[in-house]
C-alpha cells in the first residue's frame, strides 16, 4: 500500500519533469540535456528567496519563474543558432548544464542546502504515513499536469503545438511559426521543470550536481514511453513512479539502487524497442 | 586545419617554454621538502615558526571544527609563548579524497610544513597516507575513526610518520554503544533493536563489530565485556551521505516490531534522518552515532525532541579538566558548540606542539620521537599512543576504556546529558512522546 | 571511369600504406609534431625545476590519451560518445581493485586486466550501439557512464562510492614501469640530481616518464592508424554509412573495432593514471570528465588524433596550472575552470559557421567522396 501511495506521488513529480522533455523533443526535436538544470534553477531561486526573506509562497513563484526565464534564455541564446545541428544541440546543451553547475558551486559551494518545507508534520493517507510536504507536492503536480494536458488537447495553443510536433512543415503552411511554438514549450517545459524542484526540494538536498538525478529520470520516461508521445510520457511516468518505490521498500537497501534500475530501463528499452511503448519511429 | 593546429601546438610549447624560464614556484633542486630524513634535515631552534598543515571540508560544519579547533589551540599556545610558535595553515579537502591528497602535496611541496593534522572522513585520511609517508611528515590524524588508518604502522617503518589522537576507533565507538544498548536501553523496557547507518568507510567495520557484539558481548570482546546474553536485532539497513527519504527503511523496522534504532552517521545526512524521524513519528526511539546532530543547528531544523545522541564527542561535560575550558573557549569565541572533530584537532595541535617543545627541534624524526612518549590530559580525556601508533584514552570509564557519554534533546531543544549518571546531574532518559513500549 | 580516377591523391593515399614502410601521407606534416614533442617534453625536465608544472604535464599526458582514445571513435566514425568516462573509469577501477584484494598481482598485470576489462565493456556498449545515432546514442553512452557511478554506490563497500579507492599501488612499484620511469629520469637529469631529490620529487619524476612514454605509444600508434588506409574507412563510416556500406565497407566490424580500441586504449590511460594518482574516485566515471574530453576534442580539432591531443595539453595546463597563477578565484572556485571552458565551447559552437563536431576533412579525399575511397582502398590491397 505504501509503494501504491508513494508510487502516485512520485509518479506525479518526476512527471512534470519529464512532460517539459517530452514536449521539447516531440515540437523541436530537440534533446535538451540541460533540461535537469531547470528543476535545479527551480530549486535554487526558491532557496534564494527564501534567505531573502519571502514568504514561501513568493519563494516557489519565484523557482518557476526563473526556471522558465532559463528555458526562454537557453531557447534564444543556444539554441535557435544550431538547432538543426543534432550533435551540436546534444554537446551545447550538456555544456550549459555543466556552466550552470558550475555557477551554482560558485554561489552555494558544494555544501547542501535545505529549504524548509511548506508543511510540517505527518498525515496519514489510505493507512499510509506521509509527510504533509510530500502529499501537497504530489497534489501539486498532479493538479498541474491535467491542466497541462487539458491545455494540449483542448485549446488553440495546444492544437498548434501539437500540429507543429506532427509535422512541421505543415504547420508552417497552414500559419503555424515552429520557431515561436519551440519557445513557449520550452519556456513551459522549464516553468514545469521548476517547479517540480520547488515542490521536491523540501524533502531534499540541494547541491550543485542535482540536475543529473531529473535528467536521468526524464530519459528514461521519455525513452520508455516514447520519445515525441506525450501519453507515453504519462505512462511511463506512472511505471517508472511506482517502480521507484517498489525498489526502495521491498529490495534490500533499495534506496541506493533506484538509480541503477532506472539506467537500465534506458539502456533495455534501447536495446529491445528504441521507440519506446508508445513512441514514433525515430526521425 | 592544419595551420590552427600547428599555431595551437607552438601556443602550448611557447607557454611551457616560457614558464621553464620566469617560474618561481617550488625549485626541486634546492631545498629539498622539510621533513626528509635524509642526511642532517634542518636544525631548528624553538624562535622557529612550527608550520602545521590541517586539512578538512571547510564547507560543512565538520570541517570548520577541524580550522576552528586548530586556531583556537594555535591561539591559546602562541598566547602562552612557551615552546615555537605556532602557525597553522588550512587547505579546503571537501572530504574528497584526491582533494585531500592535493593538500598533502601542497603541504609538502609549497607551504613546507613540519607536521600536519586533521582530516574528517576515514575516506580522506586513508587515502592522503601514501602521500604522507612519500613526503615523511608526521601526521596526527584527528578526524576519521577507521582502524585501517594505523594498520601497519610501527616506531622504525615508512608509516612511523602516522598517529591518531581522535575519535575512539571504529570497534571501540561499537563497543561503546554494545555496554548502553545491553547493560542500560534493556532496562528502559527497549526489546528489539535495529541499525540504520551511513554506507561509510568509518561505519562499515564499526556496524560489522556491532553486530557481532549486540548477540554476545563477551564473546566479541574476548570477554572484556563482561556480558553474555546480547540482544534482538531484527534488521539492519543503509543509506547514502545523499539520502532524503527513510519510509522504507522506518516500515521494515516498524514491520518488524523494532522499538529502538540505533543510527550511525557522520555526515550532514544525520539532519535529514533526524527530521524524518521527527516528522513520520514511527513507532520507535532514535539514538547513536549522528555527528551533525551534535552541532548547534541540527535541533533548529529537525526539532527531533528526545534523539539520543552518542558516544557524543563533544559534550559540554568534565571528562577531563581540560574538556569545559576548552568548550568555554571555543563556545566564545566561534558562538557554537565544537563537533568531536574540533576537540580532537585541538587536542592534536596541542599534543605535536608539546612534541615539538620536548624535543627542541621541529625535525620529523625528533618530532616522532616525541610524539611516541605522549602522555597528556587533553580535552577529550587522558591522551597516549600505543604501540601502532594509536590513542588509548579512557576518559569517563578506566575500566573499559570507553566514554559512554550520551546526551539527549528535550523539548526546548536543549542538550542534556543522560549517560552516564555520573555526569547527569539528574537527568534521566525520557522516552519520545510518540513510542509505545510493549508492556507499557 | 575508375582508371582514370584512381590517379588521385586518395589513391596515393591507400597505395603508400600497402607498399609497407613508407608513412601514410598525411602523416608528414604531423610528423614535426609528432617527433619533436615528445623529444621536448622528455628534455624539459632538465630545464624545468618546477616539480608543480611537471606534475600538470603528466596529468596532461595522460588527458593526451584520454582525448586520442575518444576522437578514434567519436572523431572518426561519427559516433559520438558522451561517456568516455566510462571507459576510462572501468580501466582505472580494475586497476585499483587489484591493489585492494590482489596485492601482490604486478603492476603491469593489472594494467592488461584494466585493458581488457575495458575492451570488454566496449564491446558491450558498440554492439547495442551499431544501431543507435544522434540523441540516442549520447543518452545511451551518458546512462552507461552513469550506471557504473550508480555501480559504485551500491557496492560501496568493494568499490567505494564517493570515496573512491585509494591505495591504489603506484608506477614506482611497478616491474617494467618503475624502473622505465627511473631510468629515463636518470638519462635526463644525471643520476646524482635524480638520486638527490627527495621521494615526493622522485615520484613525480618517475610518474611523468612513465605517462610520456605510455602517450608516445598510444598517440602513435593511434595517428599510424588514423592517417592510414583504415582511417580513411572510419571516416567514410561518419561522412555517410549507406554509401560507406555500397562501397563494400563491413560496417559493424569497423564500428565495433572503433568502440573496443577506444575502449581498450582509454582503459589503458586510466589504469595507469590510477597508478600515478594513488586513487580512484567517481572524478574518473562522471559527466564532468566525459564533458571535459570533448571539450578538448572540440578545441583541438575532433578526427585527427593529433588535434585533441593538443588541446589536452592546452585545456589541462591552463586547468591544473596556468589559471590557478592568474587569479585566486580559480583557486578558491576551481569549479569555474570547467564552467569556463564549458562557456567557450557554447561560444564556439554558435560561432562557427559549420560547427566543430563532426569535421569535415575535404583535404584529406581530395577529389570524390571518402566512402568511395574507403570502399576502394578495401578491395584493392589485401
Amino acid at each position: 500500500m505504501d509503494v501504491l501511495v508513494q508510487g502516485a506521488l512520485t509518479s506525479a513529480t518526476i512527471a512534470l519533469v519529464a512532460l517539459g522533455f517530452s514536449l521539447v523533443y516531440g515540437v523541436g526535436g530537440i534533446v535538451n540535456l540541460a533540461h535537469g538544470s531547470f528543476f535545479m534553477i527551480g530549486a535554487y531561486s526558491a532557496y534564494a528567496a527564501d534567505q531573502a526573506g519571502a514568504p514561501l509562497l513568493v519563494a516557489a513563484l519565484v523557482g518557476v519563474g526563473s526556471a522558465m526565464l532559463s528555458g526562454v534564455l537557453l531557447e534564444r541564446l543556444v539554441i535557435a543558432p544550431i538547432r538543426h545541428q543534432e550533435v551540436a544541440v546534444l554537446i551545447a546543451t550538456l555544456a550549459v548544464a555543466i556552466l550552470v553547475q558550475s555557477v551554482v558551486q560558485f554561489f552555494y559551494g558544494g555544501l547542501e542546502r535545505q529549504l524548509p518545507g511548506f508543511l510540517d508534520g505527518s498525515v496519514s493517507v489510505l493507512g499510509v504515513n506521509l509527510r504533509q510536504t510530500e502529499l501537497l507536492a504530489g497534489v501539486a503536480a498532479l493538479v498541474t499536469i491535467v491542466i497541462v494536458l487539458l491545455v494540449l488537447t483542448k485549446s488553440p495553443t495546444g492544437r498548434m503545438v501539437r500540429a507543429v510536433a506532427e509535422d512541421e512543415e505543415a504547420s508552417v503552411l497552414v500559419g503555424v511559426r515552429p520557431e515561436r511554438v519551440t519557445l513557449y514549450v520550452l519556456a513551459v517545459g522549464a516553468g514545469l521543470a521548476g517547479l517540480a524542484g520547488v515542490l521536491v526540494a523540501p524533502y531534499g538536498v540541494l547541491t550543485p550536481t542535482m540536475w543529473l538525478l531529473p535528467l536521468t529520470q526524464a530519459f528514461a520516461i521519455v525513452i520508455l514511453g516514447g520519445l515525441g508521445s506525450i501519453q507515453g510520457t504519462v505512462l511511463a511516468s506512472v511505471v517508472i513512479g511506482f517502480l521507484d518505490r517498489f525498489v526502495a521498500f521491498n529490495v534490500k537497501d533499495g534506496s541506493i539502487k533506484i538509480g541503477l534500475v532506472t539506467v537500465a530501463v534506458i539502456l533495455a528499452t534501447l536495446v529491445i524497442r528504441p521507440q519506446g511503448l508508445l513512441g514514433k519511429v525515430a526521425r | 586545419m592544419l595551420k590552427k593546429r600547428r599555431a595551437l601546438a607552438c601556443a602550448v610549447l611557447a607557454i611551457t617554454a616560457l614558464a621553464a624560464c620566469g617560474e618561481s614556484g617550488t625549485t626541486a633542486t634546492d631545498d629539498p621538502a622539510p621533513g626528509a630524513s635524509s642526511g642532517g634535515g634542518q636544525t631548528s631552534e624553538s624562535t622557529e615558526t612550527f608550520k602545521i598543515g590541517v586539512f578538512g571540508p571547510e564547507q560543512l560544519p565538520q570541517g570548520e571544527d577541524v580550522r576552528d579547533g586548530a586556531l583556537l589551540a594555535a591561539e591559546e599556545l602562541n598566547a602562552k609563548g612557551e615552546g615555537p610558535e605556532v602557525e597553522v595553515v588550512f587547505c579546503d579537502s571537501e572530504a574528497k579524497p584526491d582533494k585531500a591528497i592535493a593538500c598533502i602535496t601542497k603541504f609538502a611541496q609549497q607551504d613546507q610544513v613540519q607536521a600536519i593534522s586533521g582530516g574528517f572522513s576515514s575516506a580522506e585520511t586513508l587515502a592522503v597516507l601514501d602521500t604522507v609517508k612519500r613526503a615523511k611528515i608526521p601526521f596526527v590524524s584527528a578526524g576519521a575513526a577507521a582502524p585501517d588508518i594505523v594498520k601497519g604502522v610501527d616506531s622504525t617503518g615508512p608509516a612511523k610518520y602516522i598517529f591518531r589522537i581522535g575519535p575512539v576507533n571504529s570497534t571501540n565507538l561499537a563497543a561503546d554503544m554494545c555496554v548502553t544498548v545491553t547493560t542500560k536501553l534493556t532496562k528502559l523496557g527497549f526489546t528489539k533493536f535495529a541499525i540504520l547507518h551511513e554506507d561509510a568507510a568509518f561505519a562499515i567495520p564499526l556496524v560489522k563489530f556491532l553486530q557481532a557484539c549486540l548477540a554476545s558481548p563477551s564473546a566479541a570482546t574476548k570477554g572484556k565485556i563482561p556480558i553474555d546474553k546480547g540482544v534482538e536485532v531484527v534488521g539492519t539497513e543503509k543509506f547514502t551521505p545523499s539520502a532524503t527519504r527513510f519510509e522504507a527503511p522506518f516500515k521494515s523496522f516498524t514491520d518488524k516490531g523494532a522499538n529502538f534504532v540505533i543510527e550511525i552517521s557522520s555526515t550532514q545526512v544525520g539532519i535529514q534522518l533526524g527530521k524524518a524521524w521527527a516528522d513520520l513519528k514511527p513507532n520507535f526511539a532514535l539514538g547513536g552515532i549522528n555527528v551533525a546532530g551534535q552541532s548547534s543547528a541540527y535541533f533548529d531544523v529537525t526539532k527531533a525532541v528526545g534523539q539520543l545522541n552518542g558516544p557524543a564527542g563533544a559534550v559540554r561535560a568534565p571528562v577531563s579538566e581540560k574538556t569545559i575550558p576548552f568548550f568555554d573557549a571555543f563556545q566564545a569565541k566561534y558562538k557554537r558548540d565544537p563537533l568531536y572533530n574540533g576537540v580532537s584537532t585541538y587536542d592534536g595541535i596541542y599534543t605535536l606542539h608539546e612534541a615539538a617543545t620536548r624535543a627542541g627541534a621541529l625535525e620529523a624524526d625528533a618530532l616522532v620521537t616525541e610524539l611516541e612518549k605522549t602522555d597528556r590530559i587533553g580535552a577529550q580525556g587522558v591522551e597516549k599512543f600505543n604501540e601502532t601508533h594509536d590513542v588509548i584514552y579512557s576518559p569517563t570509564d578506566p575500566t573499559m576504556g570507553l566514554s559512554l557519554l550520551y546526551f539527549q534533546y528535550q523539548e526546548d531543544g536543549s542538550k542534556k546529558i543522560v549517560f552516564p549518571e555520573t555526569l547527569a546531574e539528574g537527568n534521566t532518559y525520557k522516552l519520545p512522546p510518540f513510542v509505545k513500549l510493549p508492556g507499557k | 571511369m575508375t582508371t582514370s580516377e584512381k590517379a588521385t591523391p586518395e589513391s596515393a593515399a591507400h597505395a603508400k600504406p600497402s607498399s609497407g614502410a613508407k608513412l601514410p601521407r598525411l602523416l608528414k606534416p604531423n610528423v614535426i609534431l609528432l617527433v619533436l614533442l615528445p623529444l621536448f617534453l622528455l628534455y624539459l625536465p632538465r630545464f624545468v625545476q618546477n616539480t608543480t608544472l611537471l606534475q600538470a604535464i603528466s596529468v596532461a599526458t595522460i588527458f593526451v590519451m584520454f582525448a586520442a582514445s575518444w576522437d578514434i571513435l567519436s572523431g572518426y566514425t561519427g559516433q559520438v560518445n558522451f561517456g568516455h568516462a566510462a571507459f576510462i573509469g572501468t580501466g582505472a577501477y580494475t586497476v585499483a581493485l587489484f591493489s585492494k584484494y590482489q596485492p601482490d598481482v604486478s603492476n603491469e598485470l593489472a594494467l592488461l586486466a584494466g585493458i581488457g576489462v575495458a575492451a570488454a565493456l566496449g564491446v558491450a556498449i558498440g554492439v547495442p550501439c551499431l544501431r543507435l545515432k544522434g540523441p540516442y546514442l549520447a543518452l545511451a553512452t551518458l546512462s552507461v557512464a552513469g550506471a557504473l557511478v550508480q555501480l559504485t554506490f551500491i557496492y560501496k563497500e568493494q568499490l567505494g562510492g564517493e570515496d573512491g579507492i585509494a591505495g591504489v599501488k603506484n608506477v614506482q612499484d611497478g616491474a617494467i614501469t618503475g624502473p622505465l620511469g627511473e631510468g629515463l629520469a636518470k638519462l635526463v637529469l644525471g643520476p646524482l640530481t635524480f638520486g638527490g631529490q627527495n621521494g615526493f620529487n622522485q615520484y613525480i619524476y618517475v610518474s611523468y616518464f612513465v605517462a610520456l612514454v605510455a602517450m608516445v605509444l598510444v598517440v602513435g600508434g593511434l595517428m599510424l592508424l588514423g592517417y592510414g588506409k583504415r582511417g580513411l574507412v572510419l571516416r567514410s563510416i561518419q561522412q555517410d554509412e549507406l554509401a560507406a556500406e555500397a562501397a563494400g565497407v563491413p560496417l559493424t566490424r569497423y564500428k565495433l573495432a572503433a568502440f573496443v580500441l577506444s575502449a581498450a586504449c582509454a582503459g589503458f590511460a586510466g589504469g595507469l593514471y590510477a597508478q600515478i594518482r594513488g586513487t580512484v574516485a567517481l572524478d574518473l566515471l562522471g559527466v564532468d570528465l566525459s564533458l571535459l574530453i570533448i571539450i578538448i576534442a572540440a578545441f583541438g580539432g575532433a578526427g585527427s588524433i593529433i588535434g585533441p591531443a593538443l588541446g589536452a595539453y592546452a585545456v589541462i595546463l591552463l586547468q591544473n596550472y596556468y589559471l590557478d597563477r592568474a587569479s585566486q578565484v580559480f583557486i578558491d572556485h576551481p569549479e569555474l575552470k570547467l564552467g569556463s571552458f564549458a562557456l567557450l565551447l557554447i561560444v564556439v559552437l554558435i560561432v562557427a559557421p559549420r560547427g566543430l563536431v563532426p569535421p569535415i576533412l575535404q583535404r584529406l579525399s581530395g577529389r570524390g567522396s571518402p566512402s568511395r575511397a574507403a570502399g576502394a582502398a578495401l578491395t584493392e590491397s589485401s
